[in-house]
C-alpha cells in the first residue's frame, strides 16, 4: 500500500515539476498534516510551525527538480527537508535555552489533556529532554512510524546506524525512568 | 506496559495534533501564491543558455569534426545545412532531461526561424522555399517531443506560429495552406551513432550536392523523435 501510494505521489511530481501546481497541491493535501505535526512536535509554537510547514513545501517545490525516486522516497525527501529547515531555524534561535527553543512549553494543551497517565507524562518529558537529533529519531520511528529505511534517508544515517541509535535512545530512557520510579 | 508500547501509545496522542483549521483550509491557496512558475523552466536551457552552448560544444566534440563546427553557420540549401541540422538532433538526444531536451529542440526551432528570415532577403524562391520547409519540420518536431503544458513554452510557440504566418503571407502566399512535407536530409561523410532515433536522416541515395541544388525526393511519411523514458 505504501508503494502504491509512492508511486502516486511520483506520478504527481512528474507532472508538479513541468510546471502543474495543481499536481502540487495534491501532494500539498496529502502531507500538509504529518509535516506540520513533525515541525510542532520538534518547536512547540504552532504559528512557526505553519510557517515552517510552509517553508518546506516551497523549497520542495523548488527542488522538485533534483528528486530523484530511485535514491529514496518522496515521504523521506520531505521530511528530511523539514527536518533541515527546523535545524536552520533552531541554529537561529541558538540564543534561547535548549529546551524553550525546541518546545518544552506547549501552548496547546490538547495533548498535556490527554496525557493523564504520569508514566506517560513522564516518558514525554524525558523525549523533551532528549538531543534535538535523538528526538527527531523518536518522533519518525514511534510517532510517524517510518520504517528505519526511510528514517535513514531523512536523518543521513545507514539503516544499522538508525537502528543502533534507537536502541541506544530507549535505553537511555529506561535508564532515566528508572531513575525517576526507584530510589 | 513497556517502554515502546508507551512509545507507540503516545504516538497516538502525536497524530491528534492537527493544525488550526485555517491553516489546514487556506494553506495550499496561500503557498499556491507563492510558488514561482515554472520551475521546469527556470532548471532548462533558456535560463541557462550557456548550458545550451555546452550542449552543442559537445556534439562538436563527441563528432570531432571541424565540418560539424563549420556547419553551424550553414543556411538551408548550403551543402553542409544537413550536416548541421544531423548535429542539432544529436544534441537533441544527448540532452539529460527532458527539459533541456525541450529547450534544445525549441532553439533549433529558433534557428530555423532565423534561417526564414534570412531567405526572405534574399527574395529566391527555391531558397525560401527549403527554409519553409526545414522550419516546418522543426515545428513538428517540436509538437511530438514538447509539453505544451509548460505555459512559457506554449507562449513561446505561439509568437513562432505568427511569425511563421506573416513570412509565408508576405514571401510565399501560394504556400499558406500547404501541409507540411519532411524532405530527406543528409550528413554526407559525418557519422554519429544515434541508433534509436526513429527521425531517420533518410537519403543515402539522396547526394549533398544534388539537394542544394533543389533535387527534390519523393514524400516521407511522418517521422517522430522516440524519447527515451
Amino acid at each position: 500500500m505504501e508503494r502504491a501510494h509512492e508511486e502516486e505521489i511520483n506520478q504527481l511530481i512528474k507532472k508538479a515539476r513541468d510546471g502543474d501546481k495543481e499536481a502540487f497541491g495534491v501532494i500539498y493535501g496529502s502531507f500538509q498534516i504529518r509535516i506540520y505535526r513533525f515541525i510542532y512536535s520538534l518547536i512547540g509554537n504552532r504559528p512557526t510551525a505553519e510557517d515552517l510547514t510552509q517553508m518546506t513545501f516551497l523549497r520542495i517545490w523548488n527542488a522538485l527538480p533534483d528528486f530523484d525516486s530511485t535514491k529514496g522516497t518522496f515521504t523521506a525527501y520531505l521530511f528530511s527537508s523539514a527536518r533541515h529547515i527546523v535545524i536552520d531555524w533552531q541554529r537561529k534561535k541558538k540564543e534561547l535555552p535548549l529546551a524553550q527553543a525546541l518546545g518544552a512549553e506547549t501552548p496547546d494543551d490538547s495533548v498535556e489533556q490527554i496525557v493523564r497517565h504520569d508514566r506517560k507524562r513522564l516518558v514525554k518529558t524525558i523525549i523533551r529532554g532528549l538531543s534535538a537529533e535523538n528526538r527527531q529519531l523518536v518522533i519518525l520511528r514511534y510517532f510517524e512510524e517510518l520504517p528505519f529505511a526511510q528514517i535513514a534517508q531523512i536523518v543521513g544515517k545507514t539503516e544499522v546506524g538508525v537502528r543502533v541509535t534507537l536502541h541506544r535512545i530507549l535505553g537511555e530512557l529506561r535508564r532515566k525512568l528508572k531513575g525517576r520510579y526507584e530510589p | 506496559m513497556n517502554l515502546e508500547e508507551q512509545l507507540h501509545a503516545l504516538g497516538q496522542h502525536y497524530r491528534r495534533v492537527q493544525p488550526t483549521r485555517a491553516f489546514q483550509k487556506l494553506g495550499w491557496n496561500v503557498l499556491k501564491g507563492e510558488l514561482p512558475a515554472a520551475v521546469a523552466y527556470r532548471k532548462t536551457l533558456w535560463y541557462h543558455p550557456f548550458q545550451l552552448v555546452t550542449a552543442l560544444s559537445l556534439v562538436v566534440l563527441l563528432v570531432g569534426s571541424g565540418t560539424v563546427y563549420a556547419a553551424q553557420w550553414a543556411k538551408p540549401q548550403d551543402a553542409l545545412f544537413p550536416v548541421k541540422v544531423l548535429s542539432e538532433q544529436v544534441a537533441v538526444r544527448l540532452a539529460p532531461t527532458k527539459a533541456i531536451r525541450q529547450t534544445v529542440a525549441q532553439t533549433v526551432m529558433e534557428r530555423r526561424l532565423e534561417e526564414l528570415k534570412s531567405a526572405g532577403k534574399t527574395n529566391d524562391k527555391k531558397t525560401i522555399d527549403g527554409a519553409i520547409e526545414e522550419y516546418r519540420k522543426s515545428r513538428e518536431d517540436i509538437a511530438t517531443t514538447a509539453d505544451t503544458k509548460d505555459q512559457h513554452l506554449k507562449q513561446e510557440l505561439e509568437k513562432h506560429d505568427e511569425e511563421f504566418r506573416q513570412f509565408i503571407n508576405r514571401h510565399a502566399p501560394d504556400q499558406e495552406k500547404k501541409p507540411t512535407t519532411p524532405a530527406p536530409t543528409e550528413a554526407s561523410g559525418v557519422t554519429v551513432p544515434v541508433p534509436t532515433e526513429k527521425r531517420e536522416v533518410k537519403g543515402a541515395e539522396t547526394d549533398v550536392e544534388e539537394q542544394s541544388t533543389g533535387g527534390q525526393k519523393p514524400v516521407k511519411e511522418e517521422h517522430v523523435i522516440e524519447w527515451e523514458k
